[in-house]
């Protein structure tokens, strides 16, 4: 999220597209129906007629997997329109910049593509630059190869029509929700946009993402009081497990995983640390070497040295993909022989699951670490196999919940909270820390022992604190996350932020992002002086846990029209505790913001003496406003974008794998033939299975998977909850009631679901909430099967990841679990 | 001749027997698993076939006959006498009957006892089980005599003689106390039974040698409370019972209606009784009662007719609906064939047609108070209702346990009382 | 102290049954055992129930020719007035000053008459015990007892569910459907039903297309419909005790004249 839940009540439209957040994230209605209350209009775009659009305004529905032509179409109606905040987008965007004339787009495919690699050559898309090699921009924003009018000449084929055409939309209700998003352009008027695995689990899902990017920097409604652009996190933790690095590609603090090449510290640091030439830049990630350092340091400590690369050599370089859907492709092949499996259930949640249990078996050993005996746990022992032909050695370690234990909870809005814990774990159930502290301890023994490379464990820093019960303590953890320094006279003091982190190995950080919430007492202001339980003793010293403070904002001591819900003093929030992120577009070029009843943050010239100083949020960089006063430019200013070597955002976007404008591909398995280009789908997928893939002519019907309140995830902890089994009991298929009179099937009736890759029951819902869809000039149906269950616990029954593909998005590898094809039939009663 | 109906009596015997026996088991079943294993009640249709039989018709049935009884002992003469005995008892064992039956359909019969110390008089159903016990109560001392005279206890008899007639003027005040709570009604009340029974005691009024009359008024005006009091329970579903039935004046209607049936009740009885003793029919007496009962009728007719007029009920009696049809069915069966019967002078002396038309009234009632109970009231949300061969079971065999005990009593005290002892000792 | 109320905002329900849940998990009610669904949508259970005190209903409904997905709450109404009190033979059931209907297990003998009495169809019998008892909502009466709000109102994330005075709720209630009268219809659903009650709706569509019992509820109280025949209890013993003592006496004076010679008293 680059706001925050609490911040939606600001919102003058709120988006929900591509995601049902009334269903799945309950709690954030209580800030949507709060911006309802002061009048806002909220916008449900979805295939589904789901509880958000019920608490919706205004409902446009959409055929599952066309994202961007939708969003497509609405970038092209606030252009055609010219509902665009053209101040904002001029100096906050890269709208202004010329892109070298080798970029090009015909027949669906960017300048650049190698189509037996699958792979674009991005350097064709490279902005042109001057002889400081600073790139050449227009300000008029006409010059034809500015990327403002490569923009507006690529969304121009995203017409009305069009786009209804491939959506399925119906055009009045389309019309209407362009409108009124759109009206949004106005600077005092701002839309917010929440999305979640609805647009992510496509084959195009970053792209997705980039419409709504693009969409909302026209509008000028990025860094913005009830603005952004808004994920919501599927799991109440995803946030920070994403931070600390769960994902294949990036280490803690989205350092990027070394390449095989980076055999030195110096190779990856030249390769991964961008450079700018613009004297307006922030360019923020020049300061990749200090953050990487320090990284190390907190890994292996006094064994990481200057001499030694800081033990750079101790990581790992994987070549390649080894996201999820690879990974377990690699147990299916035979390459990995053990699983460790933390809270997560494949068996369920993993597409083609069918393929997933039988990969299971390939294994040696498998570990579950679960609070339920999971569908993963007894994959040996599931229907229809028989367990003395599964050979794998399976562990269950009964696991603490959440409430079982002390840590760390980092929302979507990236606040980091503290928990403690409200109950004792049953019975031999142990917290994660425990159980890996003594995963870690036997394997450190086992490796002093000798075994090839054994360095990287034998000299894992693991100073947590560890008491009589092998309880690490987990303050020391988030201590070390947040960094100290390891020399110098300070040794021992908490780091006060990570401007002050260094490449020398004086200091380490175990997740750059989150230095400074874990403070020095000396260090603190304000009222977390105060005494209470985010006063601890770590290491010694005397700290401030900042992830616990618990202080609200005093109502009457917040600024005149100040946005509410900053509150500094509740937990702490990444980067720097700045609650919205990019704030420093919410202002203009005098610092002044753009809506002045819910300002984020403001230049008061007053202030510091009458130098003047920024008030409100923690500014996205503290420099001046890019003016002075009488409105010459500040050379001592930086632009508001500081992650971004350009210190701008981007409008044309050349860091992805497919494109640097989004552009609409039909889903791997669709209906229909693309629209718009000969290009089908996204041609730089990886498609794993081809001869899985399924023909419309034998599989016509639209299928899309998603979560229900009532369940969660793979369903181990609310499958064994009989309150909600009472609820949501069985697995179930939605579908309209024109295809179920079609089909002769009736609510109740047991269905069968297929697709190329298996074949699920479920019950059948019949309900007016799914409707065909008329696409390209033929009637499409859609279907909705929630895919929580399986055949552990108490509420058992199919998965429908046993239909969906493998095959993910071009960049991240998500899997594409909310478009595919399947057939439906009503199953006879024997 | 005799033996044959003996072996009948056997046989009838031997059914009721079984029945009984079934009864006590499934009641048993009951009490060990719940209400919910033998009935089909459900959240909706709280109460079902016990309530619409065995309390609502039972009452009807075995108070009914007693009032009017009662009614024709005080005004009608001597001659009516011996009708009375056999009315107390069919009330008593009615009573005692229904009782097992309530104790059957209260969750917590156990604590049925709390209606005695938790007092709330505003409910219908506080008056209901105030007059069930205060009425039982009276039964119990009416039939004593029957017991005292069986074994010659004539020095507890003059006792009872003496002291039952303020036993029951205290079971009056005190039901005043606890149902009506107003000093000034609880006095006024107080006094005019206690000038009674003074005038009684001291000579002013006739004193009844075979039963005191103070029992006799406790008796009816229990009786009249109780069976308007069950009407008076369904004034609380206006939402709920059909408008063919629910009427303000319901505690009127069920309490004319139990007139009318207690006189069929008198007229059953008296030849069900005679033939099975092998005694002559009263038909002197009955013809009389069958009389009153074509009045009763008429005025029943009247009332329900002018009631449905006033309140405009009309089209739902004509459309075709469960509960039209029964309706239907309750005034043709229960009010119009047999007032037909009753209006026809042939009929109108006949025994048998007496009889059957006393039939007909009483099923009528049995319908009546079904379908005020059960088949009138809707309930949202709630799946329908059909009692389960369970329910029924049980009620048969509580019926059946107290047909056999009444046959026993009767066999073995001096229930009908004879002629010629009956003259004044 | 004054009476307190729950207002229920049907269009800030989201249908997320948190509040089903809540309550539940107050009153640690068993689950009950279902099969699919119970109703359109994702309705479980079917109804009310002797575990189930809290109910969120979903309903499919066309509202000017557009589709709707519009949910409602069933619960117990805790009317001013209740009929099931004054139904109660035995004082089991309490209106606490407070607003919460209660229930005094210890004193119920089980007669269901709360059950009949109920315009809402509310209460609820354990029917499968053999010492079986009502159960039914009681608004967290023991919760208000210590300052805090009854668990459903806890537990709802939008504001659905809000607990105050009930004056003030009613205020409340008729602010919001003033404040947006196209998105509501105009009625308080309890604020004149069984008498009024201390639950309150409001709905954007009709009550009865969402299940509510609207026009078999009566607006008096429960207890009017029985008052009448319960204050002629006195009259009728008075006048029966005077009559039949009356005509008694003078009938026995008028027989007793000639039949005085026979010998009554020998």
């Amino acid at each position: 999220m680059t706001n925050h839940w609490s911040d939606m009540a600001h919102a003058d439209v709120v988006m929900i597209c591509g995601s049902n957040a009334v269903e799945n994230h309950p709690i954030a209605s209580r800030w949507i129906e709060r911006a309802k209350a002061n009048g806002a209009v909220v916008l449900s775009c979805d295939p589904r007629y789901t509880r958000t659009t019920a608490f919706a305004d205004h409902y446009c529905k959409m055929r599952s997997g066309t994202d961007i032509a939708f969003v497509g179409g609405m970038i092209n109606y606030a252009l055609q329109n010219d509902r665009v905040n053209r101040e904002y987008v001029r100096h906050y965007t890269n709208a202004t910049f010329l892109v070298n004339p080798e970029y090009d787009f015909e027949a669906g495919l960017f300048a650049g593509y190698d189509a037996g690699k699958r792979a674009y050559d991005a350097s064709k898309w490279a902005y042109e630059l001057d002889e400081q090699g600073v790139p050449v921009r227009d300000m008029t924003m006409e010059h034809p190869r500015c990327v403002f009018q490569l923009l507006k000449k690529h969304f121009a084929r995203y017409d009305m029509d069009t786009v209804c055409s491939i959506t399925g939309a119906p055009r009045e209700d389309y019309e209407k929700i362009c409108d009124v998003f759109t009206s949004t352009w106005a600077p005092d008027r701002v839309a917010t946009w929440l999305y979640a695995m609805g647009t992510t689990q496509h084959t195009h899902g970053t792209q997705n993402i980039r419409t709504y990017a693009i969409l909302q920097l026209l509008l000028g409604n990025i860094g913005m009081a009830g603005g952004g652009v808004n994920a919501l996190r599927g799991e109440s933790n995803v946030q920070g497990s994403t931070d600390m690095a769960l994902l294949f590609h990036i280490l803690p603090g989205y350092l990027k995983v070394p390449a095989p090449p980076l055999q030195t510290l110096a190779a990856y640091l030249e390769k991964n640390t961008p450079k700018s030439n613009d004297p307006s830049s922030g360019n923020w990630w020049q300061n990749t070497p200090k953050y990487m350092v320090s990284l190390l340091k907190a890994w292996w400590g006094d064994h990481a040295t200057k001499e030694n690369d800081f033990c750079y050599n101790y990581l790992p370089k994987p070549s390649g993909d080894r996201s999820f859907i690879s990974l377990f492709e690699a147990i299916y092949a035979g390459t990995i022989k053990g699983l460790l499996c933390f809270g997560q259930n494949p068996a369920v949640g993993g597409p083609n699951s069918n393929k997933e249990r039988e990969a299971l078996a390939r294994l040696d050993w498998l570990v579950c670490v679960d609070l339920f005996e999971t569908d993963t746990a007894t994959f040996w022992k599931r229907p229809g196999v028989d367990p003395s032909k599964i050979q794998t050695e399976v562990f269950l370690l009964p696991a603490a919940a959440s409430m079982e234990k002390q840590g760390s909870v980092v929302n979507s809005g990236r606040w980091a909270q503290w928990r403690y814990a409200a109950a004792k774990p049953p019975g031999d159930a142990r917290s994660d820390a425990w159980i890996v502290t003594r995963l870690v301890q036997e394997l450190k023994a086992l490796y002093e022992a000798g075994g090839a490379f054994p360095e990287p464990i034998r000299h894992l820093t693991w100073d947590y604190h560890v008491d009589d019960h092998g309880e690490p303590d987990i303050q020391y953890v988030a201590a070390e996350i947040s960094g100290y320094y390891m020399e110098g006279e300070q040794k021992g003091r908490q780091v006060l932020n990570f401007t002050k982190l260094a490449d020398d190995g004086s200091t380490c950080s175990g997740c750059w992002i989150f230095c400074g919430s874990y403070a020095d007492y000396a260090d603190g202001k304000g009222p977390e002086l105060n005494d209470g339980p985010h006063i601890t003793e770590v290491r010694g010293r005397k700290t401030i846990n900042r992830l616990a403070k618990r202080f609200k904002e005093d109502p009457a001591k917040v600024p005149e029209g100040r946005c509410r819900g900053l509150d500094p003093d509740w937990a702490w929030c990444w980067p720097l505790n700045r609650r919205i992120i990019y704030n420093r577009a919410s202002v203009d070029h005098q610092g002044q913001p753009w809506s002045p009843h819910r300002w984020v943050i403001r230049w008061n010239p007053a202030l510091a003496d009458g130098k003047g100083a920024w008030e409100g949020d923690v500014p996205d960089g503290g420099w001046p406003p890019l003016n002075n006063p009488d409105g010459t430019p500040n050379p001592a200013s930086r632009n508001p974008f500081l992650m971004r070597p350009e210190g701008v955002a981007c409008l044309f976007a050349t860091a992805l794998t497919d494109g640097p404008f989004p552009e609409h591909y039909e889903p791997l398995e669709s209906p229909v033939a693309n629209l718009l280009s000969p290009q089908q789908f996204n041609p730089v997928i990886k498609v794993w299975e081809p001869d899985l893939i399924g023909d419309p002519r034998e599989f016509p019907i639209v299928a899309t998977t998603y979560r229900v309140c009532e369940h969660w995830q793979a369903g181990a902890m609310t499958r064994n909850a009989s309150w909600l089994v009472e609820l949501m009991p069985d697995v179930f298929v939605e579908l309209s009631a024109d295809l179920a009179q079609r089909k002769g099937i009736h609510t109740g009736d047991w269905v069968r679901v297929s697709t190329k890759r298996g074949t699920m029951r479920a019950r059948a819902l019949v309900t007016r909430r799914f409707e065909p869809f008329f696409v390209a000039g033929k009637l499409v149906d859609q279907i909705g099967i929630p895919w929580h269950w399986g055949y552990a616990g108490l509420a058992t029954g199919d998965s429908a990841n046993v239909l969906t593909p493998h095959v993910g998005d071009a960049n991240t590898m998500i899997p594409e679990y909310k478009a595919f094809l399947c057939r439906v039939e009503k199953e006879e009663v024997v | 001749m005799a033996t044959e109906t003996k072996a009948k009596s056997g046989l009838g015997s031997g059914i009721l027997a079984l029945l009984a026996a079934g009864g006590i088991i499934l009641a048993l079943y009951r009490f060990a698993t719940g209400i919910g294993s033998v009935s089909n009640l459900n959240q909706g249709y709280p109460w079902g076939f016990w309530i619409g039989f065995d309390v609502l018709t039972g009452i009807a049935l075995a108070a009914g006959g007693f009032v009017v009884a009662g009614l024709m002992h005080m005004f009608g003469g001597e001659k009516y006498h011996p009708l009375v005995r056999p009315t107390i008892l069919t009330a008593f064992l009615g009573y005692l009957l229904f009782i097992s039956a309530l104790l059957v359909d209260l969750g917590r019969p156990w604590t049925i006892w709390h209606m005695m110390v938790m007092w709330h008089h505003e409910s219908p159903m506080f008056e209901v089980g105030w007059c069930v016990m205060l009425y039982t109560t009276i039964l119990f001392l009416e039939f004593l005599p029957v017991v005292f005279e069986r074994f010659r206890w004539e020095r507890l008899q003059r006792i009872w003689r003496n002291v039952s007639p303020w036993i029951a003027i205290a079971l009056l005040v005190l039901f005043t106390v606890a149902l009506v709570q107003i000093p000034a009604w609880i006095i006024a009340i107080a006094a005019v039974l206690v000038a009674f029974q003074l005038g009684v005691d001291l000579g002013f009024i006739h004193r009844n040698p075979r039963m005191p009359t103070m029992l006799m008024m406790a008796g009816i005006i229990f009786s009249t409370l109780h069976q308007s009091s069950l009407g008076t329970l369904f004034l609380i579903v206006p939402h709920k019972l059909n408008a063919i039935w629910y009427t303000p004046l319901l505690p009127v209607h069920f309490f004319v209606s139990a007139v009318a049936a207690g006189l069929a009740m008198v007229i059953v009885e008296s030849t069900l009784s005679a033939r099975l003793f092998g005694r002559r029919i009263e038909l002197h007496l009955l013809k009389d009662v069958g009389n009153l009962l074509a009045w009763a009728i008429l005025f029943y007719l009247a009332l329900r007719g002018l009631d449905l007029v006033f309140r405009g009920v009309g089209m739902e009696l004509l459309d075709v609906t469960p509960q039209s049809i029964a309706f239907w069915a309750e005034v043709v069966i229960g009010l119009l064939i047999p007032l037909a019967i009753l209006l026809t002078p042939e009929f109108a002396t006949s025994g048998p047609w007496l009889f059957w038309s006393s039939i007909l009234v009483i099923i009528g009632l049995l319908l009546n108070r079904l379908n005020v109970s059960v088949i009138g009231i809707t309930s949202e949300y709630a799946k329908t209702y059909y009692p389960h061969w369970m329910e029924l079971g049980i009620s048969a065999g509580i019926v059946s346990l107290g047909v056999l005990v009444y046959i026993y009593i009767c066999r073995n005290f001096p229930v009908y009382v004879d002629e010629s002892s009956s003259s004044h000792r | 102290m004054a009476m307190n109320a729950l207002l229920i905002d049907l269009p800030r329900c989201m249908g997320c049954r948190g509040c089903q849940v809540a309550c539940k998990h107050e009153y640690k009610r068993a689950a009950e055992k279902t099969e699919f669904f119970a109703g359109p949508g994702y309705q479980n259970p079917r109804d009310l129930s002797k575990d189930t005190w809290c109910l969120v209903t979903y309903n499919e409904v066309l509202v000017n020719g557009r589709f709707e997905w519009v949910f409602g709450k069933r619960q117990c109404m805790h009317c001013q007035v209740p009929g099931c009190i004054s139904a109660c033979p035995v004082q089991a059931l309490e209106k606490l000053p407070t607003g919460p209907v209660v229930y005094h297990k210890d004193k119920c003998i089980g007669c269901r008459y709360c059950m009949l009495a109920c315009p809402f169809v509310v209460p609820r019998f354990e029917f499968d015990s053999w010492n079986p008892y009502i159960t039914k909502c009681t608004m967290c009466a023991h919760r208000q007892a210590r300052g805090e709000i009854p668990a459903c109102a806890k537990a709802c994330p939008t504001g659905a569910i809000t607990f105050g005075e009930r004056d003030a709720m009613v205020r409340e209630a008729q602010q919001r459907i003033a404040n947006n009268p196209n998105g509501y219809v105009h009625h308080i659903y309890g604020l004149h039903e069984a008498g009024g009650t201390c639950v309150l709706h409001i709905s954007s569509v009709p009550f009865e297309k969402l299940g509510y019992i609207t026009k078999k509820v009566p607006t008096s109280p429960m207890v009017a419909h029985t008052e009448p025949a319960m204050k002629g209890i006195p009259f009728v013993m008075f006048g029966l005790a005077a009559i039949l003592g009356l005509g008694y006496h003078l009938r026995t004076r008028l027989e007793r004249q000639p039949a005085d010679g026979a010998g009554d008293r020998q």
